[in-house]
């Protein structure tokens, strides 16, 4: 039988140890998927996450269910994120530059876009858009970034975001706007020939 | 209404989160308006190739790893616990413990001779030395309880 998220966090409240490891298995994916999105490195996005997940254990309690049990999780994940990357800057000697991290030095092969044909040259064609797209969308701003990340890899509606944000559906508007701005830009020069 | 407006409301549109009315009025100037319109073609083409990469996924064994982290901060909570109870113990050094629970014992067996000798002149040395002898008693048992405590506290 599947539980429903707030079914879980239910039984967690009660006692029920194992149905927090059923929430963690349920959405680490994901929770990944959106940490790696706003800091771009693996090692990071693991630690990340993990820190997410462990102040749900701490937090749990204190979640209401006044929203869903995503928006609140999500709202923790980039609370984690943007705390880290602050503390990240404020670091002597460990200056967060936006042009440092704008290259996903890490692991480029990894990086590729769901392609059906198996032409070695368009492999490598989206190979470099994915590059490309990555790295532009890691050159925006930490608030615009989890904004554009929450709606293009979770497809979270504005109504949810300004739940995740605090913020008014005009704001998110706005920052949405802004985002594919900027990434339309950048990716500009790369778009003739694309899909 | 300038183009620049329009452009502002073309990422709303994308995400299908404009009123039917507004939805309408966006279409009718995308049609007569070429640079708005190369302009959400764009903007579209962005979209599907963002949606075209592959997600990120953990390596596996994340909850096991997770879990280790919990365990290790459980244990690191309980020895902050244990030390806050010894963390007398702790703050001073061997010496300075023996020296405090001297001090303490001899100031109560001055008070208690004083008030001895103030309430009758005789002077009872076999009552101090015993009150001394379970002093260095005390001592060693104090010394001893604090030895094995040492561990690192964050
Ligand atoms: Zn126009």
């Amino acid at each position: 039988m599947q539980y429903s998220d707030e079914e879980l966090v239910e039984r967690y409240g009660a006692g029920d140890g194992e149905s927090f490891r059923m929430l963690v298995e349920r959405y680490q994916d994901r929770v990944y998927h959106i940490v790696y999105g706003i800091v771009g490195n693996k090692d990071e996005a693991e630690d990340l996450s993990q820190e997410v997940f462990l102040r749900v254990y701490r937090f749990l309690h204190r979640f209401k269910g006044k929203s869903r049990f995503y928006t609140w999780l999500y709202r923790l994940t980039v609370n984690v994120c943007l705390s880290a990357r602050r503390k990240r800057k404020n670091e002597p000697g460990k200056i967060f530059s936006l042009a440092d991290s704008s290259k996903y030095g890490d692991d480029p092969g990894e990086i590729e876009l769901a392609d059906e044909s198996f032409s070695p040259l368009k492999v490598l064609q989206n190979r470099e858009m994915a590059e490309t797209i990555k790295s532009a969308i890691n050159s925006l701003s930490e608030v615009l970034k989890s904004t554009f990340v929450l709606r293009e890899f979770e497809e979270l509606s504005y109504e949810e975001l300004t739940r995740v944000f605090q913020c008014s559906k005009g704001t998110i508007k706005s920052r949405l706007s802004r985002a594919r701005e900027q990434l339309r830009r950048k990716i500009e020069p790369y778009l003739n020939g694309t899909v | 209404m300038s183009c620049k407006k329009w452009k502002k409301k073309l990422s709303s549109y994308l995400d299908n989160e404009v009123s039917s009315r507004e939805r309408s009025k966006i279409e009718k100037h995308l049609k007569s308006c070429r640079a708005c319109f190369n302009q959400f073609k764009q903007l579209e083409r962005v979209h599907r190739l963002v949606q075209s990469i592959q997600p990120e996924k953990p390596r596996p064994g994340f909850y096991e790893r997770l879990s280790e982290r919990l365990c290790q901060k459980k244990t690191t909570l309980r020895e902050k616990l244990v030390a806050w109870r010894y963390g007398w113990q702790l703050s001073f050094p061997g010496v300075g413990k023996i020296a405090i629970a001297v001090s303490a014992v001899l100031l109560v067996s001055v008070s208690f001779y004083i008030w001895r000798s103030a309430t009758s002149y005789e002077v009872n040395i076999k009552v101090f030395e015993e009150e001394y002898f379970r002093s260095q008693q005390m001592n060693s048992f104090v010394g001893e309880l604090a030895l094995p405590v040492f561990f690192e506290i964050e």
